[in-house]
């Protein structure tokens, strides 16, 4: 047995893919921070959040499938097709870099960082001054936002098997489906993971230390209007375009035109309702452990959070190390091997790949709660419509987000999924290597917007079940 | 509120253990089988099954970019918690691999006895049927006139990359391999294999079905893929035309499907009928018929049901090149060579 991380192919090209992304990703948050798109009031502010983050939830099924002819016309210049990869990478993690801008902790004072802000720039010595002092209020934020971003471009696999670029993720993967047992692929990805460990050690320090000195960052207020410049706001929408047409609006309009003619044969497929049924059921009940979990750990003290986020940091290495872990588990233990081929180890992946976001979410909505709004409603009394306005949308809003993020998931089901209970995307993404089909961006279309109506039925149900019991 | 939580994780048990029970008795009736065959094609065919016989069937297929290989060292992995008890397998190594290892039932009813001897194992542990034939495939628009001559001439050239074939670790593209490997030897493939690396011959990542998309898409000129594919690419109305692949000598290889009960089954007679089911006279026919055009190796009643591709196709049949007897030791080496090429070699087991 090897006791050394072994040698894996295309380690330090993943690597600098990633640190690549996670630079332009940093440098592109920061400009739709300045601009200050994200805390205008309005439906401006509503339209950039809509903007920034559909990349991100659009499923890498769906973007690779509709880039697939581009990377495939691209498979004689292996560098545009790592250009076309990375490009799709940044639209996807280009919110992660900006939510870790806004949330990580600065080490000044609300008054601080205005103050910083003021300062003018020009002479020298106060540049000096300056430059410092913005250094300071910045904190830990780029060093957490460029981590983890590096952190999830380096461990993605999904969307490189799809587009065909070689990833250290995609030869684990190949190793393992080539005879190699989870466990020794486990040993194979020591490398990778230690890589990953470092980054996110750093993360985790940088946060412990400034977390001393001060609670949160208090942004996500409404601001007036966006402020600076007149440049610095047309960057930044041009940026946030791009992300989400590029990552979410090009291929769902791409599907959605090729889908049309296949609509008609989708009575040919009747279990995609049931594989559909599938999924659904896997992913609501992986947010709803996750979404619970993270509320567990976050409602409670300092310490709990730290185990959360210790708990929540093997899945930042990316859905494939995860899964085999959970693989390697179920298949090596002799008591655990009893439920295999049961729907738990699915479960468990799933739950485990969703705390991240799931403590991130949690974050945010507690950085964004009316508490004021609140209590006031709880000494009037007020009727349920009312909490459900202030606060149980957000709620719902942060278990379908996971609910969406688990729903979309590949890896993880196609490696643990039980026989007899394949989740959509799994057929779907053998089903893709066929080629582009009308029958199968039809199916595909449909798989995407199955979660959008049972977000819609879901708020709609709670919307009313609220009102109801608030005419009660 | 923490009695109306209670209710609600109460409530949410008593789903949970729903869900598991449904599941569990689901599961305990179902027949499990492993198909490597492409999913678009089986599917049809074990739904079939399903309306015939009444036994449920819970599938479990592969990615295309890992064909059978995937399902093969799940097989063999999973020895200690097996859960398959058919396996489709869409070529013949790693069938092989399963009843050496000893993992196979024997078992002769009547499909077995309809197919050629050539096309079986003499212990009737798996049976081969519905095969298809590893060819080139080329873009008319690039190469209008594609014969032998032409095809050499492609190949001769000192630039590879509108050549396209696909990862030869996985799928008909290891079998190809093993043949070149059993009638070359080891030094030759090598060699071979470096050299057209070397040339810069397209490695498509997904499988025959991408070798077929880059030539139907004019991306690349030629590549090697299977009947099924090719016939694929021609019903969408591809500018493609094929070649069947040959050795020196001018056999053709003929991959065929296989089937094979597992030894730790616990649905003996259910999975007996799936597999007279598979190598019955009408499944071949409905897999001829199919987009796939698979060619049947048992006698089919009426020749003229097929269709006239097949028809022409099953005359390959006689210079197929042997892989039942191909020696045990080809496919180990080749496969321990390729997993050394890609870099992983020092990672096996």
């Amino acid at each position: 047995m090897p006791t050394a991380p072994l040698p894996i192919p295309s380690l330090w090209p993943t690597a600098g893919r990633a640190l690549l992304v996670a630079l332009v990703s940093l440098g592109a948050a920061r400009c739709i921070i300045q601009a200050r798109l994200l805390e205008a009031n309005g439906g401006r502010r509503q339209v950039a959040w809509i903007c920034l983050l559909a990349p991100f939830f659009a499923p890498a099924l769906l973007v690779g499938y509709a880039f697939a002819p581009l990377a495939q016309m691209l498979v004689r210049a292996p560098t545009a097709q790592t250009a076309l990869y990375a490009w799709l990478l940044w639209t996807r993690l280009l919110p992660v870099a900006v939510i870790a801008l806004l949330l990580a902790p600065s080490a000044l004072t609300p008054q601080g960082e205005h103050c910083a802000h003021l300062l003018p720039h020009r002479a020298a010595q106060k540049r000096i001054v300056a430059w410092r002092l913005r250094w300071r209020a910045a904190g830990p934020a780029p060093f957490v936002a460029l981590a983890s971003v590096f952190l999830l471009a380096f461990g993605e696999f999904e969307l490189a098997s799809l587009v065909g670029v070689k990833t250290w993720t995609v030869a684990i993967f190949n190793a393992q489906a080539g005879g190699l047992a989870p466990g020794a692929a486990l040993r194979l990805a020591a490398a990778p993971a230690l890589l990953q460990a470092a980054a996110l050690g750093s993360v985790l320090g940088l946060l412990a230390l400034q977390s001393k000195s001060n609670e949160r960052r208090p942004i996500l207020h409404q601001a007036e209007k966006p402020s600076g410049k007149k440049s610095a706001r047309l960057s930044a929408w041009l940026l946030l375009g791009a992300s989400a047409i590029i990552g979410a609006a090009l291929p769902v309009a791409l599907l959605a035109f090729g889908a049309w003619r296949g609509l008609a044969r989708l009575t040919e497929h009747p279990a995609l309702a049931q594989e559909i049924a599938t999924s659904a059921g896997f992913a609501a009940l992986a947010a709803c452990c996750a979404g619970w979990l993270a509320a567990a750990f976050w409602q409670r003290r300092a310490r709990c959070r730290w185990c959360g986020f210790v708990l929540a940091a093997p899945a930042m290495g990316g859905t494939l190390l995860l899964a085999l872990g959970v693989l390697t588990l179920f298949q090596a233990t002799l008591t655990l091997g009893q439920l295999y081929d049961s729907p738990l180890p699915l479960l468990l992946a799933l739950t485990w790949m969703l705390l991240p976001p799931a403590l991130l979410f949690t974050a945010l909505r507690q950085a964004t709660r009316p508490a004021e709004a609140l209590h006031v409603a709880q000494l009037a009394g007020s009727p349920p419509a009312l909490f459900w306005q202030l606060e149980g949308r957000t709620r719902a809003g942060v278990v379908f987000a996971l609910f969406c993020l688990a729903y979309f998931d590949l890896t993880c089901s196609s490696l643990l999924a039980p026989t007899g209970l394949p989740p959509v995307f799994v057929r779907l993404y053998n089903l893709a290597h066929y080629g582009h089909s009308a029958v199968l961006s039809a199916m595909l279309l449909l798989a995407y917007l199955a979660p959008g109506c049972v977000g819609l039925l879901g708020a709609f149900v709670c919307q009313h079940v609220a009102l109801l019991r608030s005419d009660r | 509120m923490p009695r109306r939580r209670f209710f609600l994780l109460l409530l949410g048990l008593c789903g949970l253990a729903f869900a598991w029970t449904t599941f569990r008795r689901a599961r305990a009736d179902a027949l499990v089988v492993y198909c490597a065959h492409d999913a678009v094609f089986a599917e049809k065919i074990l739904r079939d099954f399903e309306r015939a016989t009444g036994v449920p069937v819970a599938v479990r297929f592969d990615t295309e970019a890992t064909k059978s290989l995937g399902l093969v060292e799940l097989l063999l992995r999973e020895t200690a918690t097996p859960r398959c008890d058919v396996f489709w397998n869409n070529e013949w190594l790693g069938t092989r691999r399963l009843a050496d290892a000893n993992l196979l039932l024997p078992y002769r009813g009547p499909g077995h006895a309809r197919i050629p001897a050539e096309w079986k194992d003499a212990a009737a542990r798996w049976t081969g049927f519905a095969a298809r034939l590893r060819v080139w495939i080329v873009n008319t628009r690039a190469l209008p006139a594609f014969n032998d001559a032409a095809l050499e001439r492609a190949l001769a050239a000192p630039n590879l990359t509108r050549v396209a074939l696909a990862k030869p670790l996985f799928g008909t593209t290891f079998t190809h391999y093993t043949a070149l490997w059993d009638r070359w030897g080891p030094e030759r493939t090598r060699a071979w294999h470096r050299d057209w690396r070397a040339r810069g011959v397209t490695e498509a990542a997904g499988g025959n079905a991408a070798v077929k998309t880059l030539v139907a898409s004019g991306v690349c000129d030629l590549g090697l893929t299977d009947t099924d594919d090719f016939f694929e690419a021609q019903d969408d109305g591809a500018p493609v035309a094929m070649l069947p692949v040959r050795l020196a000598d001018g056999a053709t290889i003929v991959i065929p499907n296989t089937v094979a009960i597992l030894r730790s089954t616990r649905r003996l007679a259910a999975a007996q009928r799936l597999v007279d089911f598979l190598l019955s006279a009408e499944t071949e026919l409905a897999l001829a018929k199919s987009g796939s055009r698979q060619i049947p190796l048992g006698p089919v009643a009426d020749a003229n049901a097929l269709p006239p591709e097949v028809q022409t196709l099953r005359g390959e049949l006689t210079r197929a090149y042997p892989l039942a007897q191909q020696p045990d030791a080809v496919a180990e080496a080749c496969l321990t060579w390729l997993k050394a090429e890609s870099g992983l070699a020092q990672a096996r087991r």
